[in-house]
């Protein structure tokens, strides 16, 4: 993809908000394996999927999402 | 908690894996009924076991894919359920894998090609069908590989 890796706080912010990732798969309607993948930087999703864990989350999306310095 | 789409998630998963395993018991049934049939040897009982395991595990194939079908329904019942079970990640993984059907496919046929320059295959409707059970073998392990 780039020289770059992506890095997030999902797992992070779903403890704050004390969510399992199946409730989290839930409420943004994709499956647990998705938001597994994605917690584990195996799969890199969407804009529109990204802008939706935020929304929930309510932070920015660079709060969720990180590229390397 | 069980989520309804995790419920669903896990028993497409096992449909998944029963279908393969008896897809893959029908695919080296129907390899080994090909290639004797390629070589022209003639032995009656090893043809007649290898038809009653093709038939065999082609009836357990159509029923994983009769539960297979009764998840579909449930899903098209509930529209974010079908949503989540068609979610970005799995559209790909539905790409990879009809990606690496197409290259099963093509190897077939290349492997075919050279073994026709050395052997004489005059029955081509198998060779077709083989190459066609290839792809649509390598495309469903794809699938669940992606998926596990």
């Amino acid at each position: 993809m780039g020289d770059k890796k992506l890095h997030n706080t999902l797992k992070v912010q779903r403890a704050k908000h004390n969510l399992t990732q199946g409730q989290l798969a839930e409420l943004i309607g994709v499956t647990r394996k998705t938001i597994n993948t994605i917690e584990n930087g195996v799969y890199t999703p969407s804009t529109y999927l990204a802008l939706k864990l935020s929304q929930v989350f309510s932070v920015p999306v660079e709060e969720l999402f990180q590229l390397d310095e | 908690m069980t989520t309804k789409i995790e419920r669903v998630d896990q028993q497409r998963g096992k449909n998944r894996q029963g279908f393969l395993v008896w897809s893959t018991i029908f695919f080296i049934s129907w390899f080994i009924r090909s290639g004797l049939k390629i070589a022209e040897v003639e032995n009656d009982t090893v043809f007649t076991v290898l038809l009653v395991v093709l038939i065999i595990s082609l009836v357990l194939q159509v029923v994983y894919m009769f539960k297979d079908h009764r998840l579909d329904v449930e899903m098209k019942q509930d529209p974010r359920l079908k949503e989540a079970m068609n979610d970005e990640r799995i559209q790909l993984n539905e790409l990879r894998a009809w990606k690496v059907g197409f290259f099963a496919l093509i190897g077939f046929i290349i492997f075919a090609a050279i073994v026709s320059l050395l052997i004489e295959i005059n029955d081509m409707m198998l060779v077709y069908l083989t190459a066609l059970l290839i792809g649509f073998g390598a495309r469903n392990t794809a699938v669940y590989l992606l998926d596990r």
